[in-house]
């Protein structure tokens, strides 16, 4: 009977109770969103990175290597020559190199030429394989293309269908004259990797031999002669062990025209530099939440109280201390109960939407799910929504019933 | 038994006591039947209230059946007037988020003395008797005025209650509805012997009741002390 009450005396005020969900709801919404775009920037980054234990590319920024290569962000640093590639593939060290050419796109897509040893290539050893296909085979002669499975959604591509490629990184260039054939589609990667056309780097080779021999990626050098042409922008590097792993990029330090670096180091050495930026979001985001807890206190407090009235009615009924407490407790945890119930799928809501637009607009693919911390989001918020509504409890109890009456 | 013995209520305004009500010395035996009466503002619900233990006197005693209410603890005082005080406010005070017959079983649920699987069973009985039995599943104010106060009554005595104690149950009616509201009163509690105080300032309701319980206004326009007599 008394959650009776609670549940009829909700229901009796559905302004007054709408409200309190309504605000209850918007901070744990703001909450939420606050924990899942700081824990899911962090581990989709990261995620990104795993299947690239080491990189090898172009002298220069790292950090410009890693967009590039893992994000298919940003344009090349430069190319490495192919002879780096041959001596890595036959290094004792190293279980697969495997060669990335960048330099064209399809409607914005990235297509990276690569060699077939990419679809064997696991991100972590035994975990099964990185990029697997859904539909089709995968690529074997120059101009096959293996899509995506971001692409294939997007722009609708099937095994069978043809397409020509742009030169450079943006839609608008100049096309190539090849025709690329669709023969297989991938299983999502939850990676920027959905957001990619897979192509045999020959492709990539051949289609700049007429347009511009000396030009695999955007930045090329000036001089062209033979060896140029087969030139590849990055290589992925499988080391087989991580003291294998250390002694490799011990020896590529020698290297003159090229670098090696561990693109995770790289995103903990970002994470590093943007601290400063993020510390000031999470200050700010702090205020605004510490902010959003008071309304909401305030908002349960003034719902409670303004129930002073009915609980006096029950008093004088005769209910004693402990039914008056349980009503105005399962009152404020129904109201907090439904508020936080709806913050959190409210929450969610926004952060899909944005997982999605970031996907689809910069590739980076945030991680998604529940996180261990929503638990302390749901459990605090809802004891703090019961602990604003027993501040009136405890005052009502102290004031004469009869003033009510 | 009830015995009121030199009770006297204060209560603080801003810096000095005000008295809401003196009464010397009321006994009224068990199954008795007593019109409260005086003028407005001397102090009828504040006595209604002493006795019922919504409110403890600032000095005396006030006894049921030689239990001393107002020495009682609070807890203790909401337990005993959930089983033997049957009260019609006189601003009624029904719940309106619960229906007509969830009215009646929140007050069975806190009594607990009937027993709980003949609990709607009963209300259903008494709201029958009432004439409420078309508007069990209506809300307070889908009721007219008249069909409130029957509800507050069936409220009050729901328990079968020792002690029936109605405020004005009769000012916002109609004659007719008055006395149909007057008699219930007076029926339910001849039948389960309850003593019954009924405050009113309609001299047709006073005309009803064998004895009248008189509060006095001493200094008029400052309630600062009302004593009470009993005439036969």
């Amino acid at each position: 009977m008394r959650l009776v009450i609670a549940w009829r005396n909700l229901l009796a005020k559905p302004v007054q109770s709408g409200l309190t969900v309504l605000i209850v709801a918007a901070t744990i919404a703001m909450l939420t969103l606050v924990t899942l775009l700081s824990t899911g920037t962090h581990d989709g980054l990261v995620r990104a990175t795993e299947p690239f234990d080491l990189i090898v590319g172009a002298k220069g920024s790292p950090n410009q290597l890693v967009l590039n290569t893992v994000f298919l962000q940003d344009v090349p640093i430069g190319n490495v020559s192919h002879e780096i590639y041959d001596k890595l593939s036959a290094d004792p060290l190293v279980t697969s190199a495997i060669p990335l050419a960048f330099g064209d796109n399809y409607q914005g897509y990235t297509i990276v030429g690569s060699g077939s040893g990419i679809f064997q290539h696991e991100s972590k050893t035994g975990q099964g394989q990185w990029l697997q296909l859904a539909v089709g085979r995968p690529f074997a002669v120059p101009f096959e293309a293996v899509v995506g499975a971001g692409v294939a959604q997007k722009l609708g591509l099937k095994v069978g269908d043809g397409f020509k490629s742009i030169h450079g990184f943006l839609p608008g260039g100049h096309g190539h004259d090849h025709d690329y054939h669709v023969v297989g589609i991938l299983e999502p990667v939850k990676g920027p990797y959905d957001q990619a056309i897979l192509v045999p780097i020959e492709s990539i080779w051949l289609a700049h031999e007429k347009h511009e021999p000396t030009l695999v990626a955007e930045v090329a050098a000036e001089d062209h002669d033979h060896e140029k042409e087969h030139e590849v922008t990055a290589i992925m590097v499988k080391p087989k062990g991580y003291s294998e792993a250390m002694r490799l990029y011990q020896q590529f330090q020698r290297e003159p025209g090229a670098q090696m670096i561990f693109p995770a180091q790289v995103i903990v050495q970002l994470f590093s530099i943007l601290g400063q930026g993020e510390h000031m979001l999470k200050m700010v985001a702090y205020v605004i939440i510490v902010m959003g807890l008071i309304i909401m206190a305030l908002s349960v407090y003034w719902s409670a109280l303004s129930r002073a009235r009915e609980r006096a009615i029950l008093r004088a009924l005769g209910a004693s201390a402990r039914d008056v407490f349980t009503i105005i407790v399962a009152e404020s945890a129904l109201l907090t109960i439904l508020g936080v119930a709806v913050g959190i799928l409210t929450g969610h809501g926004i952060y899909w939407l944005l997982v999605r637009a970031m996907a689809s607009k910069t590739a980076i693919v945030l991680t998604a799910g529940l996180r261990p911390d929503e638990g302390y989001i749901i459990v605090g918020g809802i004891l703090f929504g019961m602990l604003a509504g027993l501040i009136p409890a405890v005052l009502t109890y102290r004031t004469e019933v009869a003033h009510y009456l | 038994m009830l015995e009121v013995n030199q009770v006297r209520k204060e209560y603080r305004d801003v810096d000095r006591a005000v008295t809401a009500v003196t009464v010397d010395s009321l006994i009224i035996q068990n199954g008795e039947q007593v019109a409260l009466v005086g003028p407005s503002g001397c102090g009828k619900t504040t006595l209604l209230h002493l006795i019922s233990g919504l409110l403890t006197p600032t000095t005396g005693e006030i006894k049921v059946d030689d239990i001393t209410i107002s020495a009682m603890k609070e807890t203790w005082r909401d337990t005993w007037r959930a089983t033997a005080v049957g009260y019609v406010f006189q601003r009624l005070n029904l719940l309106g988020s619960l229906s007509v017959l969830d009215n009646l079983l929140v007050a069975m649920s806190f009594a607990r003395v009937i027993p709980k699987k003949e609990q709607r069973q009963w209300a259903h009985e008494l709201l029958t008797q009432v004439k409420l039995s078309d508007k069990m599943g209506k809300f307070p104010h889908e009721l007219s005025m008249g069909e409130q106060q029957r509800v507050a009554v069936a409220r009050a005595v729901i328990n079968k209650p020792r002690l029936m104690l109605a405020d004005e149950p009769t000012a916002s009616l109609d004659q007719d509805n008055a006395m149909l509201v007057l008699e219930m009163l007076r029926q339910f509690a001849t039948l389960s012997g309850s003593i019954l105080v009924v405050s009113t300032h309609d001299k047709q309701i006073m005309s009803q009741f064998e004895r009248i319980c008189f509060l006095r206004q001493e200094s008029k326009g400052v309630i600062d002390s009302a004593t009470c007599d009993s005439l036969a």
